[in-house]
């Protein structure tokens, strides 16, 4: 398959991704009204905790709250639900159809939910983050940390894609994939840094996530929000670009499993 | 003389499957046990470009299992096979660019979005030139009548306008064969005809290589020019459709309204196929006795008010020839 | 047959479709149990880092998250059947439970239980006794607080599904206003500002489920047990009032 041919469809199913999420305003309002939800419960939490005991850590309340706007922006920003959509198909034999083309099914489903994740950043970034400050009621990180935020957000969808793609052909093997989803899920806010930055975690457990692909999806991005030297958001950002480059390669390889495991009829 | 395009050599797939244990002692040790089921074994045919082929059998015969080996879908336990000169599972996306699939009651549709969008990502996926691509698309819509349904979200159509929409689908990229696994099933009788009509449109008009499977055999007389019959995975005939009628040609249906109200019939050559109230039908085997004799006969015994003689149905056929070549089994 | 007699029958019919399945459950539920830890231990880690939060330390938050996972385990291994009410709707099947002879409401609740739900329901022990610090010389008063905040989770199910009645293709809608509720009442609330309170305790009834519990196991009062008990029977016939009127419109919409 030519380069050209592959990022073709992948554009093309990031603009249908893109259109069907769009028309989908009531899920976007919901998406809005659960993430004010969390930021306004968790703001009172942070505004409770005593500011001498994460001063130590470099941090202040307004930080805290910055921090978790962004990494719940990426969160609420992710299609998850894809996981059971393709499940589904899995299960159901819609999957037959998608795999006889001639582009890797991979491509698509990377370019459908990066389209999504998209269209939900899109929306959502505005309006999440004008809240965002308006709870923290200071401590702005400044625009061009915003913008570097979002687009670190960006670079999290075919992470989030991909591992989604990925669990969800886990059913192939396990049958029901919705166990291995739940441990992902709660890796992703444990290791991902989803309510408070790894700096607050024991230091054992902040190398290991790390050396995990969760900081990746989401305390890279939130690491833009807090203060800190441009070298540590350098070192973010290419953590982040190792963990794409991984993990596509893993994607690929999987799509490929995929359709060796149908063709031999050894599917769970 | 026309080149094969679909060639299936001894084709065989087993499956393993797992059976619940007897109730015993060795419940205890495992709730099932594993065993191989033999799907097809031994299947060899040709198909040439253009023909228009059924694989007729019933359920779980290995109709679908034939099918999706020959798309790439599914390995075979032995034999080969070569769908335009490729071997299907070991070059399944080089194949997909020479097959269409039209699987009953699944779609190449996104729901939510309007069918001209799903077509779009289809010719990107097909890396089809975009002049080429609204050609195809405009002489699909016109051949199919599709113009009213592409800018409709494919989840707010008819199963028939779904079914005609995803034909196009599989046909964007204009392939050279076509595989049809039950492509009518859920649909009522006008959207049948209506397909039917639509496929004889598009053999006609693209010269497509079909191969259908369907439990309707009525989707068969309509579209198919040759027959392949399979139970338990085995070939039971091969023949073209006329032939086939014609082998069977010499089987009358006489149907009988009487004013009697028990009409009873028996006599040598001729079948009592429904016995009911003022009413009879007998299939006559010409061969053994006169149409005429047994008609001149039925006039003599019964007072007869409405009589009608037909050729033998398809089904009919079918289900003579699984009758009479699984009988010593 | 009785309500009760036709509940039990229900719930009967999906204990042996759990059991007919029985490594299928014992999976789902030990794999909830797992992530409800792995979840846990972002709070252990803030804790050991920040002490404590206006009053409030490790073993409050994991009290907290015992009645969570208490009540939303028994409202979904009970009741799971309420959050299939918009595809129900959307495909008609309400109709089938409508022309029966009994009100649709306990034959919708009890028509699926969520085996994983179960694993929820046993780590709220862990979380109790374990992190929590509680004897289990209270049990009695901690089950009786358990299962009344159950019975305010599940009205408010019933109550935020109820709305797909009103927004056609509410589902996922629906699913987002549990959430919130869920969020809601897995955060320490009682640092919370008044105007958040007034919502905790009355449109997102959080603060019946974990607040309260909690604040009557730290001190136990008659008073506020008696008050969760009156909120438990207002949001049940609340509950019930919202669900009635959602199906008096959609068989009014049904027959126009």
């Amino acid at each position: 398959m030519r380069p050209g041919h592959g990022i073709a469809v992948l554009a093309e199913s990031a603009r249908l991704g893109l259109k069907h999420t769009l028309g989908e305003r009531l899920l976007l309002l919901g998406s809005f009204l659960l993430y004010g939800a969390v930021m306004l419960t968790y703001s009172a939490v942070f505004r409770a905790v005593g500011t001498s005991s994460i001063a130590g850590f470099g941090l202040s309340q307004a930080n805290l709250i910055w921090y978790m706007g962004v990494t719940e922006l990426v969160l609420f920003c992710t299609p998850t639900f894809q996981f059971r959509e393709f499940q589904h198909e899995i299960h159901s034999g819609d999957i037959d159809l998608l795999l006889v083309r001639p582009c890797p099914l991979w491509i698509v489903k990377l370019g459908d939910g990066t389209g999504r994740f998209w269209a939900r950043l899109l929306v959502l970034s505005v309006p999440c983050l004008t809240l965002t400050g308006i709870v923290a009621g200071g401590g702005f990180p400044g625009i061009g940390r915003m913008a570097g935020a979002l687009l670190c957000a960006g670079l999290a969808s075919p992470l989030l894609t991909a591992s989604l793609f990925m669990l969800g052909a886990s059913c192939l093997w396990v049958r029901h994939a919705d166990p291995i989803y739940w441990i992902w899920h709660k890796c992703l806010f444990l290791l991902g840094g989803l309510l408070w930055p790894l700096a607050l975690y024991p230091a054992a457990v902040r190398h290991f996530a790390w050396a995990t692909p969760f900081p990746a999806m989401i305390a890279a991005p939130a690491q833009w929000g807090l203060p800190g030297g441009e070298w540590w958001l350098a070192a973010a950002l290419l953590h982040q670009l190792f963990w794409v480059a991984a993990i596509l390669l893993v994607m690929a390889k999987a799509g490929n499993a995929m359709l060796r495991t149908i063709q031999g009829g050894d599917a769970a | 003389m026309p080149e094969n395009i679909i060639v299936a050599e001894r084709l065989g797939r087993d499956f393993t499957m797992r059976r619940p244990v007897k109730p015993g002692w060795r419940g205890w040790l495992a709730k099932s046990v594993k065993h191989t089921v033999e799907a097809v074994a031994e299947l060899s045919f040709t198909i040439e470009a253009g023909a228009k082929v059924a694989f007729i059998g019933p359920n779980g015969a290995g109709k679908s299992t034939t099918l999706r080996m020959l798309c790439g879908l599914l390995r075979p336990t032995s034999g080969m096979a070569q769908v335009c000169g490729l071997v299907p599972w070991k070059e399944t996306r080089r194949l997909a660019q020479s097959i269409g699939l039209v699987f009953g009651q699944r779609s190449h549709l996104w729901p939510s979005l309007p069918v001209r969008d799903s077509y779009d990502l289809l010719a990107k996926i097909y890396d089809l030139e975009p002049e080429a691509y609204r050609a195809q698309r405009a002489r699909l819509a016109a051949v199919f009548g599709l113009d009213e349904l592409l800018a409709q979200p494919a989840r707010t159509l008819s199963l028939g306008q779904r079914t005609r929409c995803d034909l196009g689908a599989a046909l964007l990229h204009q392939p050279p064969v076509l595989f049809l696994d039950e492509p009518t099933i859920g649909l009522d009788v006008v959207a049948k005809a209506l397909l039917r009509d639509h496929l004889n449109l598009l053999a006609h008009e693209f010269n497509t290589t079909i191969l259908l499977t369907s439990h309707d055999t009525d989707d068969i007389e309509r579209i198919c020019d040759r027959v392949i019959l399979i139970d338990r995975g085995r070939k039971l005939l091969d023949t073209s459709l006329g032939e086939l009628q014609r082998d069977y040609n010499r089987f009358k249906t006489l149907r009988l309204a009487t004013a009697g109200e028990a009409p009873a019939y028996a006599r040598g050559g001729v079948t009592v196929v429904e016995q009911g109230l003022h009413r009879l039908v007998l299939t006559v085997d010409t061969c053994a006795v006169a149409l005429e004799q047994v008609i001149a006969d039925c006039l003599g015994r019964f007072s007869v008010q409405d009589i009608a003689i037909e050729g033998m149905p398809l089904e009919e056929i079918v289900k003579n020839i699984y009758a009479t070549r699984l009988e010593p089994q | 047959m009785t309500l009760p007699a036709y509940v039990l029958a229900l719930l009967a019919a999906n204990l042996r479709e759990h059991y007919s399945n029985a490594g299928r459950a014992l999976i789902f539920a030990g794999f909830m149990f797992a992530q409800n830890l792995i979840f846990f231990l972002a709070w252990v880690f803030f804790f050991g880092s920040v002490g404590e939060v206006q009053g409030w330390r490790l073993q409050d938050v994991s009290m907290l998250y015992g009645f969570l996972a208490f009540a939303f385990g028994v409202a979904l291994f009970l009741c799971d059947g309420i959050r299939t009410l918009p595809l129900c709707i959307q495909d008609g099947s309400l109709d089938a439970l409508i022309v029966r002879p009994r009100h649709p409401l306990p034959a919708l609740m009890f028509s699926r239980s969520s085996v994983s739900s179960l694993g929820d329901v046993l780590s709220a022990p862990l979380y109790w006794f374990v992190f929590g610090g509680l004897t289990v010389d209270r049990l009695p008063v901690l089950l009786g607080v358990a299962l009344l905040a159950a019975a305010v989770l599940q009205a408010a199910t019933v109550l935020t599904y109820s709305v797909a009645f009103w927004l056609s293709g509410g589902g996922r809608f629906s699913d987002q206003l549990f959430e919130i509720l869920i969020i809601a009442a897995a955060v320490p609330q009682h640092g919370q500002p008044l105007g958040i309170k007034l919502v905790l305790f009355t449109a997102i009834p959080a603060g019946f489920v974990t607040l309260i519990p909690v604040s009557l196991m730290r001190n136990f009062d008659a008073w506020l047990l008696a008050g969760l008990a009156a909120a438990a029977l207002a949001y049940a016939a609340a509950a019930v009032l919202v669900f009635n009127a959602g199906l008096k419109r959609y068989i009014s919409q049904a027959a126009s």
